[in-house]
């Protein structure tokens, strides 16, 4: 990793260059992606494999409201300071150096948090070798296969990694870290006569590979192949404006795109987001409590810091409908007023961080899932939600179903195609009628500014009130 | 260019001592493909600065074989040999058996060259200065609440092949500017939010301020918009939502897709998929493509290839790994995965007959929508079946002439039974943000596409 004292003279050199913040952020990340695909009865064939290691370092600065950014592989100090001297066009002085002489005190009496880890090659990524991680993609790929003479082809996908950062700043923060997550991704076909439909799912957590002996990844496997069974044969979704139930688990990706990216600083800033100026508004129906937490333990969003050095915590967003807080890095959150809340978070050193989501859920309430289906005359109830994006200045979004049902009458009658609902987060959370008390999270992942990174997402079923359904019935 | 005399001895002795030292540790027939980015990004925002990004960033695959069976990793720089040594073993464990003459294709052409001039950078300045001119241009509008991505992008990318000596086997280089554009536009309570992208050699050439005022009259067009009601509508799509559609829908050309089942063009290659008018052709030096390249990321050299030629599926896209010849379609998507079938630039058109100007589309939509912009494509579209749920904007148009905008609606059909039913095209083309595939398109008269909305 960067030496300690590569990355003081990194700062220093910011701050004495009229930079008045300076950040170094050092990562070297081993990886594993693998997929195996089966077709029939066989445990099919291992493709798509990469594994190796990925390290490099970003250098981050303020100046007014500009916010610079370089980063190279390795952290070699000439590749460091050739990249701010010939790219960074930085004035002499003007620089805070008292503030960073009392950051460079505590620094040098040890506040770096975290112990430099072992840096040692080791090939056996989050604690297993490659073979094991393809027994266990085998296993799920026969699991899948054996759950119905109807799957014709299951795709298993496994990904981890193992991070090592180091993050320091003028501010004084010295802080090593290190994240182990892993994640299967299990996709079962289905197949009657000409019709084919998919289901998956994605068990993943912030641990080592020794998860997997904690859940059933078979029963996983048996679940998406059973999702793409019940998919056959399914009607034609209506279209319109009807009420809809969504799932516990995943379901919670509902609120990540309707209004969690919303509620990212980097979309509130400069009055660019719907929920802009409205802190301490009722924004939602006071069943609504919505929380984004990244200290959750072993779950897949989660992380001890983020990408700035920051504890990351439990922030509560919106509490009975009430909107209290935004998701805030160092930089956006000067210009909202609002200290970081431990939500910067970047893909890797090739990105600058932006407040971004962790795990993000609607709290329970007490509301039954019976009570739910039984008080729609017709309706929809979505079972998973495959993904979905969002407009944060509009807060126009949209989401693909995975299982869908028709709700009739207050039962659910039958499957229908998946669809695509959509809305503005503002309307919506003010039609959140009912929230259950069967609270659950999911893992996904999510594309924006910063690039991929891991995210939970959960909720208790929900019942809103009315929704658009882009449906594919004539 | 990077690599500078003295840098590209430093690597080659690197990559030798790296050999030697795999090779005691039995690890033979190696490779190495050397991929150097060079990036620059800025950001203006209320006339100032607001964002400065410089990159200088390399990514080292070695392949090779141990023990019989092929083995490979990838590492940023030039990795230490123990550190090498160790992830290429345990990746034997997983693939295949080693074949001979697995390495890149040998190709004698050593010489860096790019098609047309030689990449430049623009400086930070003149980018900061050109961008603060365009948003004082637009600012005219008072629409305009804020340009929220004002940023131009510059990016040269270089492949360099090595065989285990050290000796340079291919290279190839691909570059672009391209200024991103995200406006929102406020009036009496109602927001709108719209955005574009534009290639070219330089930032005069893509004139930031035509850009950025024509997507500000775009936003300010849509602030009226409202929902409407669900029903089958006559459709013209932008050349915008047209080039999006189609990058989602590539993968159904793939050949690792049709050999598995998995693509809606399942069994009808050599079979009329659009209407006769159409063609899909992929041309690795298109000018107004983002992407310049003679060799996929498996040596493989790229061509003009015909995915759709007169409507009829002609070409699927191969890397080395499918039942298939390779196409040349062998690309690296991050710097994390494999080798996967991706493509270089792509582009839809219509013959002369059926090419149309905007207003001669217009009049021959009559009643319909005009689709300016969509989301969800990520999740929204499915190769394997063709169909397409996505929320859309747009125009209302009646006798041919736009009455008012909608949005908060749904669209939903199958993209190749659109392609059949289309009717003319437009005559200039649009191309897909920098993030995917580059695809062109023009603006399509389609149809009718099923609207959920009221």
């Amino acid at each position: 990793m960067i030496r300690e004292e590569t990355a003081e003279k990194i700062l220093d050199y910011i701050l004495s260059h009229g930079g008045e913040f300076g950040e170094v952020f050092c990562e070297r990340r081993l990886y594993t992606q693998m997929n195996r695909i089966a077709t029939g009865k066989t445990d099919g064939k291992t493709e798509g494999v990469s594994c190796g290691m990925e390290a490099g370092t970003g250098v981050r600065i303020f100046r007014g409201d500009a916010c610079i950014y370089l980063y190279t592989d390795g952290w070699k100090e000439e590749d460091l300071f050739r990249l701010l001297r010939e790219e960074w066009g930085a004035a002499e002085g003007a620089g805070d150096r008292a503030r960073w002489q009392d950051a460079r005190v505590r620094y040098a009496a040890g506040s770096c948090g975290g112990a430099e880890p072992s840096l040692r090659a080791d090939a056996r990524i989050a604690g297993a070798g490659l073979s094991e991680k393809e027994a266990l993609l085998i296993r799920c790929n026969l699991a899948g296969l054996s759950a119905s003479d109807k799957i014709v082809r299951m795709r298993s996908r496994y990904v981890d990694m193992d991070q090592t950062v180091f993050i320091a700043n003028t501010e004084g923060c010295s802080v090593y870290d290190r994240r182990q997550k892993t994640r299967l991704h299990l996709t079962a076909t289905a197949k009657d006569g000409a019709e084919q439909q998919s289901s998956y799912v994605g068990p993943g957590a912030m641990r080592d590979f020794g998860y997997y002996e904690t859940i059933s990844p078979e029963d996983y496997a048996r679940t998406a192949a059973e999702g793409a069974v019940r998919l056959l044969g399914a009607a034609p979704c209506p279209t319109g404006r009807m009420p809809v139930v969504i799932a516990n688990g995943f379901g919670g990706l509902f609120f990540h795109e309707a209004c969690g990216h919303s509620l990212e600083a980097k979309a509130a800033a400069d009055g660019a987001s719907e929920f802009s100026g409205k802190l301490g508004m009722k924004v939602a129906s006071e069943k609504v409590t919505l929380i984004d937490d990244g200290s959750m333990a072993e779950e897949w969003g989660s992380l001890h810091i983020d990408d700035e050095g920051i504890p990351t915590r439990k922030n509560v967003l919106i509490e009975n409908g009430v909107l209290k807080g935004f998701m805030t890095d160092r930089f956006d959150g000067r210009k909202l007023g609002l200290l970081p809340t431990g939500s910067a978070r970047r893909q890797s050193y090739r990105f600058a961080p932006v407040s971004r989501m962790t795990n993000t859920y609607i709290a329970a309430g007490s509301d039954r899932f019976d009570e739910m289906i039984a008080s729609v005359e017709r309706g929809l109830f979505v079972k998973s939600i495959n993904a979905g994006s969002v407009n944060p200045p509009t807060g126009e979004f949209n989401f693909n179903t995975g299982e869908t049902f028709l709700i009739e009458n207050g039962r659910i009658t039958k499957p229908v195609h998946s669809a695509t609902l959509i809305g503005t987060g503002g309307d919506i959370l003010k039609k959140v009628e009912m929230v259950g008390d069967d609270y659950l999270m999911g893992q996904g992942f999510c594309y924006a500014a910063s690039g991929a990174i891991y995210i939970g997402a959960g909720q208790p079923c929900v019942k809103i009130s009315e929704m658009t359904v882009g449906g594919d019935e004539a | 260019m990077m690599t500078e005399e003295r840098q590209e001895k430093d690597i080659r002795a690197q990559l030798c001592a790296l050999s030697a030292a795999l090779s005691e540790e039995g690890i033979s027939g190696l490779s190495y493909s050397l991929r150097h980015t060079l990036s620059r990004k800025t950001g203006v925002r209320h006339g100032a600065l607001s964002q400065r990004e410089d990159a200088d960033d390399t990514v080292l695959v070695i392949r090779g074989a141990y023990a019989g069976r092929k083995c490979m990793s990838a590492f940023c720089g030039v990795p230490d040999a123990e550190t090498a040594a160790v992830f290429l073993k345990e990746s034997a464990a997983v693939l295949l058996a080693a074949e001979a003459g697995t390495a890149e294709a040998e190709e004698a052409d050593k010489t860096a060259q790019t098609a047309g001039a030689a990449f430049s950078f623009e400086p930070h300045e003149a980018a900061e200065t050109a961008l603060a001119e365009a948003e004082q241009a637009a600012s005219g509008n008072p629409a305009l609440f804020l340009a929220e991505t004002l940023c131009y992008e510059q990016t040269l990318t270089e492949t360099r092949c090595y065989g285990a000596d050290g000796t340079l086997r291919l290279c190839d280089e691909t570059g672009y500017h391209c200024l991103r554009v995200m406006v929102i536009a406020k009036r009496d309570g109602q927001t709108e939010y719209t955005g574009g992208c534009r290639y070219g050699s330089t930032l005069s050439e893509i004139n930031p301020q035509e850009l950025l005022t024509s997507l500000t009259a775009q936003a300010a067009g849509g602030l009226s918009g409202s929902s409407i009601p669900s029903g089958s509508y006559r459709t013209l799509l932008s050349p915008a939502v047209l080039a999006e559609l189609a990058e989602a829908f590539l993968p159904a050309f793939y050949a690792e897709n049709q050999a598995d089942g998995q693509s809606a063009l399942f069994g009808v290659q050599g079979k009329q998929v659009a209407a006769s008018f159409l063609t899909l052709r992929e041309d690795p030096q298109a000018a107004g493509g983002r992407v310049r390249r003679r060799v996929d990321d498996e040596g493989t050299p790229t061509s003009e290839t015909w995915l759709i030629r007169d409507g009829v599926f002609e070409t699927a896209p191969a890397k080395r790994a499918d039942d298939a010849e390779s196409t040349g379609n062998g690309f690296l998507q991050d710097p994390q995965s494999d080798v996967g079938t991706g493509v270089t630039n792509v582009l839809l058109t219509a013959d002369r007959a059926h090419t149309r100007t905007q207003e001669e589309l217009f009049a021959l939509l009559g009643n319909g929508i005009y689709v300016t912009a969509i989301d969800g494509t990520f999740a929204g579209t499915n190769a394997k079946t063709g169909s397409f749920s996505l929320i859309a904007k747009g125009r209302l148009c009646e006798n041919g002439a736009v009455t008012g905008a909608f949005r908060e609606v749904t669209i939903a059909g199958n993209f190749f039974e659109m392609l059949k039913a289309a009717e003319a095209a437009g005559d200039t083309l649009s191309a897909t943000w920098p993030d995917l595939s580059c695809v062109l398109a023009p603006a399509l008269l389609c149809g009718e596409l099923v609207v959920s909305g009221l």
